[in-house]
């Protein structure tokens, strides 16, 4: 009986750990645990959101990357960070963003589209972080935005012009975890909030846009 | 020096080098034991959330299963689960560690009142052992599925290791959303029980210890007991703190291989065994 246990033994730790090396060699796995899982804050597992005032800044020292300028010229610019796996990133997505803009989302990693808020074009820039390699623009984007630091998903930004001590400015509203835990009850006040947000980001690139120039 | 004082250095190491991650040093391992990636010092992933991960989009995108992530910590667990059966929980799991801390006062509680003495030798109690696998299955794999991360949204581990270090290194940063109060108070509950029954998290919720106790039945390394000197003085039982019948145990599913048996054996007859 023992010799038995034993070459079962033996036979599945051959197995085990050969597949575990083949796991590790022949895929991204383990970089992927590491860059979703490990460097990533995971907010369901603090079961915390971050406390902060819902209030336009501008960038001190950052320039805006390249892209957010370009659309920029076009209408004021929404950005939907998120990473690959967010729940609350899908209910945003699912049950308030596509409302909002009345657009249904593709499961493209990253895509662009225009929508029309007041004879103003908003741009949206939906973004999915942790597929882009660390460094590369659309990655680096977030920290941009990410005032608090600590890569929190889901993360809306608003970018539109504002006054800044005499000159007229790109500045950005960062939104962290829109949404989450309000699943059944509060939909219809987050769209609510959502929407007025947008018309405020239209109203004051309209009213500054021309100045910027 | 002692065996049980090895034990506890095998398990503040262990606690240390889980906090790695402290010192900027992190990796795309699991640990093989229960601890939240979460937690500020945690340089590897908790076991169970490349499961949870793996199987969310299961349901709504099947294109997204990614069976290899669904592996990865099965395959960890289970190469350290045949090589040492449970013993990462006995030596290694900071989770484990506490409940060491705290296994005086359940063994008072059982000392002085005999409700408590009644309640493990129940033969109910044994049923409860199942749980663990219940909650692995629906909690972990089920929810994660159908609903959303359910275990991760209320688990009382990412509420010690991620949730109150969070808020004490960064005060004022984060405050608390839908979950915290019902993972509050499941917490609440995980101290009463761990204070009531020793072990009672091990024995009854754990489900990285759901996933490594079947191991127990083939691992190299497990106890040994010569049942035919064993002169039933149930010294051996009476010290275990997974609420074991030590002479009457074949590879036992709920062993952490802590060792108390075998020093507590004044026959000597229990003894650790390689392979």
């Amino acid at each position: 009986m023992n010799k038995i246990m034993t070459a079962v033994a033996i036979s599945l730790i051959i197995l085990f750990s050969g597949s575990l090396a083949y796991v590790v060699i022949s895929s991204d796995t383990y970089d992927d645990v590491q860059k979703k899982i490990v460097e990533t804050l995971c907010l369901s597992c603090i079961k915390l959101k971050p406390l902060y005032k819902k209030e336009y800044r501008f960038l001190n020292d950052d320039n805006h990357p390249d892209f957010i300028l370009e659309n920029l010229s076009n209408g004021p610019v929404l950005l939907d960070y998120r990473i690959t796996f967010c729940p609350g990133c899908n209910h945003l997505e699912e049950n308030i963003l596509s409302f909002v803009l009345n657009y249904s989302y593709p499961s493209d990693e990253l895509f662009y589209f225009h929508k029309e808020f007041k004879n103003t074009k908003l741009n949206f820039i939906h973004i999915t972080t942790d597929v882009f390699p660390k460094g590369s623009e659309y990655e680096q984007s977030r920290h941009v935005y990410d005032f608090i630091g600590d890569e929190a998903n889901p993360m809306l930004v608003f970018i539109t012009y504002g006054y800044n001590h005499g000159f007229i400015e790109p500045m950005y509203l960062t939104l962290y975890d829109v949404g989450s835990g309000d699943y059944i009850n509060d939909k219809q006040n987050v769209r609510k909030e959502l929407n007025e947000f947008i018309i405020e980001s239209v109203d004051l690139y309209n009213e500054y846009k021309d100045a910027s120039k | 020096m002692k065996f049980q004082l090895k034990r506890l250095i095998s398990q503040i190491i262990f606690l240390i080098y889980a906090n790695l991650g402290a010192l900027n040093f992190k990796n795309g391992m699991c640990f093989p034991f229960f601890y939240c990636n979460a937690c500020p010092g945690a340089h590897s992933a908790c076991p169970l959330r490349p499961l949870e991960l793996s199987v969310f989009d299961a349901y709504k995108k099947p294109d997204n299963f990614n069976i290899k992530l669904l592996l990865y910590p099965l395959l960890i667990l289970g190469t350290v689960g045949i090589l040492t059966g449970r013993a990462v929980c006995g030596w290694a799991c900071p989770i484990g560690l506490l409940q060491r801390a705290t296994a005086k006062v359940p063994r008072f509680l059982k000392k002085k009142i005999p409700l408590f003495n009644k309640l493990g030798n129940l033969r109910i109690e044994r049923f409860f052992r199942y749980f663990k696998y219940i909650l692995l299955l629906g909690l972990v794999f089920l929810t994660s599925i159908f609903l959303a991360f359910v275990f991760t949204d209320l688990c009382p581990v990412g509420m010690i290791t991620g949730t109150f270090p969070i808020m004490l290194l960064k005060p004022g940063v984060y405050g608390p959303d839908t979950y915290f109060y019902p993972a509050l108070m499941i917490l609440i509950l995980f101290f009463i029980l761990i204070l009531l029954i020793e072990r009672g998290w091990c024995r009854y919720f754990c489900p990285v210890g759901a996933i490594l106790a079947p191991f127990n039945k083939i691992s190299f390394l497990h106890l040994e007991i010569d049942k035919d000197k064993c002169i039933h003085c149930n010294a051996c039982s009476n010290v275990c703190p997974m609420g074991i019948d030590v002479p009457n145990m074949n590879r036992d599913t709920e062993c952490i291989l802590c060792g108390k048996c075998v020093n507590a054996c004044p026959e000597s007859i229990i003894r650790f065994k390689k392979v």
